[in-house]
């Protein structure tokens, strides 16, 4: 039987003023996968998952979060999404069991063991006090506090932002291993690419607040290929390219990222008369880096720079 | 909830003992700084307004509880929200299984338990020590913690118009207080209605409004879009008090520096020494007057044939002692009734004697207090028969000037009357002679309270009013005059006793009770009557009525012309046409803004016409509420008809077209997800 999706916008859109932080989002996370939600700073992840949680307002379009329109969602609902935020804000002045004790009074379905299994992952003290922990161990609380209610829909907005490098990996391995239910939906944002490419199915990718991919993990990957071209001499302009994304000329080779590579883009290249062309896979950051970075070309030929500095 | 509760106390617990603290201390100064004002008052030594007797009813005390618990309610209030407005922690709050008005219940719940925490044991201390026998060397009775708690319930108000500015999102940061302007109103008005039950009235009817303003933010994370129709309508009505409040604050002070000084003008009639009336026109502001008689010959100095002015019209007057005909039927009634926070509704010292402080309270008891000691020492009050009418024996008369009372503790005659008697009293001797008594079909309803005024020289005398006679008595009891109190009450309430020295002639003049000829259409006039020596009246005469020359300033004009439609501010008179008619164009002016930033934002046909009214009926104010609550939404040019549209609507207002898609750039990966 086909679930009906836990996390579906329409048309989602808001605005800062006159600023779009968002457009015409349409997506859908269907039950139990793993779903990182990409892109850069400011463009609009955050806004997403606030709009999705009905802590801020949609200025146009729908957000569905287990069926339920975000901006009324029952509390029998909220108690079913677990969401951690970026920055891991809780109360200071309390100790860490202090916040565990306060949060399961809220939660019937609160496990105890969970909440016990994490913050001893993250080796944190009962009777700590939460303004005296490292970033990492409150991320580690946070989450704690996130997964013990045993949500069936996790919604985290890059949990890992500022930790060191030990603190991400302890928070990765967490959700890997205690979070990991075959029904159960995780829904994330992250700058960490590595950590997307070690746990999810599926991403989206958001540029300058438009949804520009969504796809599974390996799509996207496969997606986005380069193609290296070598020349005898330097080498020529590259014609307009469908797909194009990219492409730095040095002396006497070409470099070019192009996303959904066809055999006709790859005709027009070879009728460029390279001596070698080569296309490579690339890893996800590598991926990410092309399809989000500046777009056009680049080149390291010295006249060329000579003529941009005398323009 | 009881363990939102139990945080936000526990959060926010120092703020309330740090509030505790520093009221402690107020009340601890104010309560010393009343007992030392006492001790001055019992060694002679305190002449004046007898405002800080009393702790429990000191204005200053008040003044500065007031303030306290304005800025401590405020500031609690802020403070509970904005320690969580941090996005993340905002999430955290209410991203929880529980409703969000439960979250806001035991939020306001903790905060007014904190509030109570802070405010109410050094109040009820206070309470406690005055209420004690010998702590406090004046009355005290229950009904004396009144203003204290009043003020402290108010509170409660300040309270809930910090959350709202702690909460609100606006695009102007002054609008986000709007409910400052509201609290500030309560506070203030807190004790200076005239009964408590009207000070909680509004407290009550304020922390309604500020708490569906409250809960709606809530709602929305502090927004005005997505609000229930209820709270949008009461932040509506918030704001509009608030704007209203700023304009004429504004205004005021605007015009005040412009136009510092504006003429005040009034004409009144008064006696000369030599029976003569005249009408004396007096500038307020210049102090200068000036005088004519009834044919409107100017009055002019014998000695240099010029007009007289200012002081030397003064000297013209003839002294005179007045007295009120007031409401028998509860004699705690008679004269205008003092607010429930004023020293004065509940005692009135009277005067002091080998350091005791004698009190004239409200139940018409003469009673000493010892200074130095604090103790209760004796009481004086009239040994009268019981009547059979409704009128009470036994218990002096409430004199009815006594808002205005200052207190002189040497000054001497010494009358008091019952409404049996008038009696000299002799505190020395604790003795009260009477001077004069009457029947009780024809009770003593009024006793002028000065008693050196009327100028018959060596003889103080005072003014007795019965229902049917007016009579002046010397302090040994002799009748200087008695003359029937014709017309009489109801139509005529009050008297004026004039002595001509020069002739030995008395001046009665007769004033028509203002509340009966305001609702007649002033059809009574002031009676004046001329009466020999003996008693024989020489002349009588209507005195014309005045029209009220009473220039209305510059200032009032223009508050006036701000002012919306529905506050009944003035009379659609001559004087007022003027600003009566700008109020109505200025009005008419704002609904016509209010319309088209309607129609340019595709407001519906029912919220256009709804505003429009709005606006007609608030004016000023009211457009201020309506730019200051509506949050305009982003425009964008229509790619199909090129117009402005707004970016929260779904199709063009314009040509009905839907946004379009974002633009491909070719690099779009796209694949359906599947269920596992």
């Amino acid at each position: 039987m086909k679930h009906p999706p836990v996390i579906e916008t329409r048309g989602l859109t808001k605005y800062f003023g006159a600023k779009c932080a968002l457009r015409d989002l349409n997506l859908e996370v269907p039950r139990g996968c793993v779903f990182a939600f990409l892109g850069r700073n400011g463009s609009g992840k955050t806004t997403t998952i606030r709009m999705l949680l009905g802590l801020v307002r949609q200025d146009r379009g729908e957000a569905r979060v287990l069926g339920c329109d975000s901006r009324e969602l029952t509390p029998e609902l909220r108690a079913r999404i677990g969401y951690l935020t970026e920055e891991h804000q809780v109360y200071g002045w309390m100790s860490v069991r202090e916040t565990g004790e306060f949060q399961a009074s809220f939660y019937s379905r609160w496990n105890e063991k969970i909440f016990r299994g994490v913050i001893g992952h993250f080796g944190l003290k009962p009777e700590a006090k939460v303004k005296h922990l490292s970033r990492g161990m409150r991320a580690g609380l946070c989450l704690a506090l996130t997964l013990a209610p045993d949500p069936d829909v996790l919604i985290l907005d890059d949990p890992a932002l500022g930790l060191d490098p030990v603190a991400r990996r302890s928070l990765v391995e967490s959700m890997i291993y205690l979070t990991r239910r075959s029904d159960r939906t995780i829904f994330f944002s992250s700058h960490d690419l590595a950590d997307v490419e070690r746990v999810a199915d599926h991403i989206a990718v958001l540029d300058y607040s438009v949804l520009r991919a969504c796809c599974p993990l390996e799509k996207f990957r496969n997606g986005v290929r380069e193609v290296r071209l070598q020349f005898a001499t330097p080498p020529p302009q590259l014609p307009p390219l469908p797909g194009l994304l990219q492409c730095l000329r040095t002396e006497n080779a070409l470099r070019a990222t192009f996303v959904n590579l066809s055999s006709d883009t790859e005709q027009a290249l070879r009728a460029l008369n390279p001596l070698t062309l080569e296309v490579i896979s690339l890893g996800l950051e590598d991926a990410f880096i092309s399809y989000l970075g500046e777009r056009g070309e680049k080149s390291f030929i010295l006249s060329d720079i000579d003529m941009e500095a005398t323009v | 909830m009881k363990a939102l509760i139990c945080r936000e106390i526990r959060e926010h617990f120092k703020l309330a003992v740090i509030g505790l603290v520093i009221l402690s201390a107020m009340l601890a100064l104010g309560f010393f700084e009343s007992r030392s004002e006492l001790r001055r008052a019992a060694a002679g030594q305190h002449y004046g307004n007898p405002d800080g007797f009393h702790p429990l009813v000191s204005k200053n005390l008040l003044t500065q509880v007031s303030i306290f618990c304005g800025l401590f309610g405020g500031l609690l209030g802020w403070l509970q929200i904005r320690a969580e407005k941090h996005p993340d922690l905002w999430a955290f709050l209410v991203h929880r299984p529980v409703p969000r008005t439960t979250i806001l219940k035991s939020k306001i719940a903790s905060g007014l338990v904190l509030y109570a925490m802070g405010s109410c044991p050094p109040t009820i201390a206070l309470f406690a020590i005055a209420m004690q026998p010998g702590a406090v060397a004046a009355p005290t009775e229950l009904a004396m913690t009144l203003p204290l708690l009043s003020v402290v319930i108010a509170g409660t108000a300040a309270y809930l118009a910090g959350v709202l500015t702690a909460l609100r999102h606006a695009r102007w940061y002054v609008s986000r207080g709007v409910g400052i302007g509201v609290a500030v109103l309560v506070v203030s008005a807190a004790t200076s209605v005239p009964e408590f039950w009207q000070a909680l009235g509004l407290v009550a009817v304020a922390n309604v409004i500020l708490l569906l303003c409250v809960w709606g933010h809530f709602q929305t994370g502090g927004f005005y879009n997505g609000q229930p129709v209820v709270s949008k309508g009461a932040l509506i009505l918030t704001t509009t008090l608030s704007s209203v409040a700023i304009v004429g604050v504004v205004l005021a002070m605007v015009v005040q520096t412009i136009w510092p000084e504006t003429d005040h003008i009034s004409t009144q009639h008064q006696v000369s020494k030599k029976g003569q009336i005249l009408r004396v026109t007096t500038n307020y502001r210049t102090s200068e007057a000036e005088a004519v008689d009834l044919g409107g010959a100017p009055v002019l100095d014998p000695l240099t044939g010029q007009k007289l002015k200012g002081a030397e019209l003064n000297k013209l007057n003839a002294p005179g002692l007045g007295a009120s005909y007031q409401n028998l039927s509860d004699p705690n009634e008679r004269g205008w009734r003092e607010s429930f926070s004023s020293a004065l509704r509940y005692f009135r010292p009277w005067r002091v004697l080998d350091k005791a402080l004698w009190y004239l309270t409200q139940d018409g008891k003469l009673v000493a207090y010892h200074g130095p000691t604090r103790q209760w020492k004796e009481q004086l009050i009239p040994q009268e028969q019981p009547t059979s009418n409704s009128i009470s024996s036994g218990r002096f008369l409430r004199p009815t000037r006594f808002a205005s009372y200052f207190f002189r503790p040497y000054e001497r005659p010494e009358f008091l009357a019952s409404h049996q008697a008038v009696y000299a009293v002799d505190l020395e001797k604790r003795s009260l002679k009477s001077v004069l008594t009457t029947s009780s079909d024809d009770p003593i309803v009024d006793l002028s309270e000065d008693s050196g005024y009327l100028g018959i020289p060596g003889r103080p005398s005072v003014v007795a009013l019965t229902r049917g006679w007016v009579t002046v008595l010397e302090i040994t009891g002799a009748q200087r005059l008695r003359t029937p109190f014709q017309p009489g009450p109801p139509d005529y309430a009050s008297v004026l006793v004039h002595f001509l020295e020069a002739t030995n002639q008395y001046v009665v003049r007769l004033q028509p009770d203002y509340e009966r000829n305001q609702k007649s259409e002033a059809k009574f006039l002031a009676l004046v009557q001329w009466i020999n020596p003996d008693g024989s009246t020489r002349e009588k005469m209507t005195l014309p009525d005045l029209p009220q020359v009473h220039r209305s300033s510059m200032n009032d004009d223009c508050v006036l012309v701000l002012m919306p439609i529905v506050l009944p501010i003035e009379a659609w008179d001559l004087e007022h046409r003027l600003p009566q008619t700008l109020r109505v164009i200025l009005a008419l002016i704002c609904a016509g803004v209010g319309l088209r930033l309607g129609q340019l934002n595709h407001f519906s046909k029912r919220r256009i016409i709804a505003w429009t009214l709005f606006h007609l009926a608030t004016g000023l104010p009211g457009l201020m509420a309506f730019l200051s609550v509506q949050e305009w939404p982003a425009k964008e040019a229509c790619g199909q008809c090129t117009e402005s549209r707004g970016v929260d609507m779904e199709d063009c207002e314009h040509c009905g077209a839907a946004f379009p898609p974002p633009q491909k750039l070719g690099i779009e990966i796209f694949e359906p997800l599947t269920a596992d």
